[in-house]
């Protein structure tokens, strides 16, 4: 793994975040829904990896 | 490339600045969620303000004649400020005290404004969501517990920032969000920890800077009131106190949709106040738009004549303060932002309670995966060979 290869993908969701903790504070109505789907990124991301990871490991058994 | 002995200080590091902080951030995260839907539960137990659909539209009423009833429903006590809901044009709230200038608060009314009943009383005591608020502002223990949280804060944050550094060397040889589930479990939950904990870094690091600085709200009161407000009001301050039955908090609100158009009243201080003084309200107005809506302007406005006599811009720290409310608190994107916020803070609480876990959990041998780096290290230093592509 290069140091790219190691960040880019924690950089992508940092800055999801970020915008998506910023946009909503200065703006209403299309500000706040890109909002809700930037600051989704955490979250999904994380489910995502985790069920894969498990799903995986059930259809490999 | 780190070298295998920084590595180790960082681990000391990330695991002693989040042990310590490691009980507070829990109670913080457990309490913290309810809080973000603070205002859905209080509606819910009844204890916010909902005004009857009236057959008829009814004109508000004078604020004075709010302020009499709110002052006869609670007799022996004042109404120190009035605070416009948000939400609800047709309910007022007012904030009381056993005297003008106590800085405790005995009563918090909603009152309808059109028939100036007494809608609601907040318990300000015994309601739940108020307990959760104690225990997740300062742990019923005033400004030491605010300012001890605080301090918690800061250990977290140098525990995600030492989390951080340590990340790259822990996925040398892993893609981004493997979880090796044929490992044991405490590798499984290694790299979950490190998984969540990498996603929610800039949340979690913002959550806990707003954190920061809304524990140092009261010495930023202080500091901002001290000169500002008192330089606002100094040279009033000796002059006789009007009589409540003179002033008239309906025309001072008045004078100041007059003199700031753009602005609509946050909340406003009653003469005698601390906030004020002894002959002025001082209004603290907002603007109406996402933006504008989370600063405020103080106007000192005649408690007699209701005209504004003067006022100010917020020192940048108190706009810091401002700001750092909505972000800590993730209420200003509407309710999906609210489960938004919950969600992460759930993620939260599993990136804490798996670090401990890994803590409790000894590695089979950490010094021995450091060895076997370090070994490696002196490899690569032999055969001067980057170890890219190795995984």
């Amino acid at each position: 793994m290069t140091r790219w290869t190691i960040w880019r993908a924690p950089m992508l969701v940092s800055l999801a975040s970020a915008l998506g903790m910023g946009v909503a504070l200065g703006t209403d109505g299309a500000g706040d829904v890109f909002s809700w789907f930037a600051l989704s990124v955490p979250v999904v991301v994380s489910l995502a990896f985790v069920i894969r990871a498990y799903t995986k490991e059930r259809r490999a058994q | 490339m780190m070298k295998a002995s920084t590595i180790k200080g960082w681990l000391i590091v990330h695991r002693w600045t989040s042990l310590v902080c490691m009980a507070f951030m829990l109670l913080l995260c457990v309490t913290g969620l309810p809080l973000i839907f603070g205002h859905e539960i209080d509606h819910a137990l009844g204890n916010g303000a909902e005004p009857a659909e009236l057959a008829e539209p009814l004109m508000h009423r004078s604020i004075d004649e709010l302020v009499s009833a709110a002052e006869r429903f609670k007799d022996g006590h004042v109404v120190k400020f009035l605070v416009e809901d948000p939400d609800e044009s047709d309910v007022w709230f007012v904030n009381m005290g056993p005297a003008i200038d106590d800085p405790n608060t005995t009563a918090f009314l909603g009152l309808d404004a059109r028939t100036s009943e007494v809608l609601s009383e907040y318990p300000l005591d015994g309601g739940l969501v108020a307990i959760l608020l104690r225990l997740h502002v300062d742990m019923f223990a005033g400004l030491p517990g605010m300012l001890f949280l605080g301090l918690m804060g800061v250990l977290l944050i140098a525990s995600i920032a030492s989390g951080v550094v340590l990340y790259a060397p822990f996925m040398r040889k892993l893609s981004f969000g493997t979880i090796r589930t044929s490992r044991a479990r405490r590798t499984q939950w290694l790299d979950a920890h490190n998984l969540l904990g990498i996603v929610t870094t800039v949340w979690l690091t913002g959550v806990a800077l707003t954190g920061v600085i809304n524990t140092l709200s009261i010495p930023v009161y202080e500091a901002w009131t001290a000169p500002q407000l008192a330089e606002m009001v100094g040279p009033y301050m000796d002059r006789e106190p009007t009589p409540a039955q003179t002033r008239s908090a309906q025309l001072a609100l008045e004078g100041a949709q007059r003199a700031e158009p753009d602005l609509k009243l946050s909340f406003m201080a009653f003469p005698g106040n601390t906030f004020a003084s002894p002959s002025h309200f001082v209004a603290f107005m907002r603007g109406k738009t996402a933006w504008t809506s989370k600063f405020l302007k103080p106007l000192l406005i005649d408690a007699q004549s209701g005209e504004v006599v003067e006022s100010r811009t917020l020192p940048w720290y108190a706009t810091a303060l401002l700001l750092s409310q909505p972000l800590h608190f993730g209420d200003y994107g509407g309710m999906p932002l609210k489960v938004i916020w919950g969600l992460l803070d759930v993620l939260a609480v599993v990136v804490l309670a798996s670090g401990l876990y890994l803590w409790a959990v000894k590695a089979p041998s950490v010094s021995g995966w450091i060895e076997r780096r370090e070994a490696a290290d002196g490899v690569n230093d032999a055969t001067k060979r980057p170890r890219r592509g190795v995984a």
